[in-house]
């Protein structure tokens, strides 16, 4: 699943790599409606072309022919999708589509439409938690004011929770542009760090991310000592951050992938 | 990143400086990468993924997360690479130099 998602980030031109995105997709729909059974051949149809990329890359011999191999993009099939979606909004193929656009996409006109019409259509769905999540790492201005209607709308005890983790971030993403909002977003990761243990998040519960952030936030900013470390080396010998002290020292978090 | 941070590291071998890893691999996987790639600098294990306890307690969740501090312990830089992080250790290094030549 890492491979898999670190060769798409690449392909999508995503700088470093991204925690493992919890894997839940839209749910299949049950529903045997025409519109639905369209939806799903249009996610058969991208999930294709994707397969026969990634097969004719690896298939193929040399670099220059590997550079003439075009990556489906998500953003290249969003209009379909849009436009399978407005032929019915309140239909579950529309909210499926929907969220297909705006959690496949990073950015486009596309995203932005698909956004509104959810919020105006499908804010009480429990897809929207993907939605939500796909928003955590956004930089863009739409992600605070689309997450604060969303908190007024949403019922779901997941999608408050991760719409709340997501609008600390994006004010934490906001301030590093300059306006200070770093009390809200406190706010806002200690009610996750106190009301969400019960909700999987990247690697621990959501509520162990707010927790990080909150961390963060305390003791990790430019100007604070750093926080020791202690732990073992590869051979099992315990050693310290402070060992160090006395140095300029970089520390960087890695792993060979 | 790795031919990067071995110049560093070998440009800086006579400074007061340390290129101090934490890493989230298996630990199989990283006596490998360790040898292969002739790393002379040491690593914290953080427990064999990305859900490490060290990683966990500071936020990482984009791999690599770098911070930049100065002698005293200071966290001075977040984020750096390469020329941008060769520009911040020299920096730091600068300063304290200056430092010592005052006191």
């Amino acid at each position: 699943m890492k491979q898999i998602l670190l060769s798409l980030l690449i392909l999508a031109g995503g700088a470093g790599w991204l925690a493992a995105q919890a894997e839940d997709r839209p749910k299949k729909n049950e529903s045997t409606s025409a519109l639905s059974k369209r939806y799903e051949a249009l996610v058969k149809e991208f999930q294709t072309a994707r397969e026969e990329y990634f097969k004719a890359s690896s298939a193929a011999k040399t670099d220059a022919e590997r550079e003439k191999l075009r990556y489906p993009q998500p953003g290249s099939y969003a209009k379909r999708f849009l436009e399978l979606a407005q032929e019915d909004l309140r239909d579950s193929a529309a909210l499926d589509a929907l969220v297909w656009i705006s959690t496949n996409c990073r950015d486009g006109k596309e995203r932005e439409t698909s956004l509104e019409l959810l919020l105006k259509h499908h804010a009480k769905s429990p897809q929207m938690k993907n939605v939500a999540q796909s928003l955590v790492y956004s930089e863009r201005a739409i992600a605070e004011p689309w997450l604060r209607s969303l908190l007024k709308e949403a019922t779901e005890h997941e999608v408050k929770g991760w719409a709340t983790y997501a609008l600390g971030r994006a004010l934490r993403a906001r301030d590093r542009s300059g306006s200070s909002n770093i009390p809200e977003a406190e706010k806002h990761f200690e009610e996750v760090a106190a009301n969400y243990g019960d909700v999987k998040g990247y690697e621990h519960t959501l509520a162990d991310a707010a927790k990080g952030e909150l961390f963060e936030i305390r003791n990790l900013a430019i100007g604070m000592t750093a926080p020791d470390i202690e732990g073992e080396d590869v051979a099992g010998k315990k050693f310290k951050l402070s060992d160090y002290r006395g140095k300029v020292v970089v520390i960087d978090f890695w792993g060979d992938w | 990143m790795y031919p990067h941070e071995r110049s560093l590291v070998q440009r800086l071998k006579d400074k007061p400086f340390a290129l101090v890893g934490v890493n989230s691999d298996p630990k199989s996987k990283l006596k490998q990468v360790l040898k292969k790639e002739n790393m002379t600098w040491r690593s914290f294990w953080d427990g064999g993924n990305t859900g490490g306890p060290i990683a966990s307690k500071w936020n990482v969740l984009g791999w690599p997360t770098i911070y930049v501090l100065d002698h005293k312990g200071v966290i001075r830089f977040r984020g750096p690479r390469e020329k941008a992080l060769d520009e911040a250790v020299d920096s730091l290094l600068q300063e304290m130099g200056r430092g010592k030549a005052n006191e």
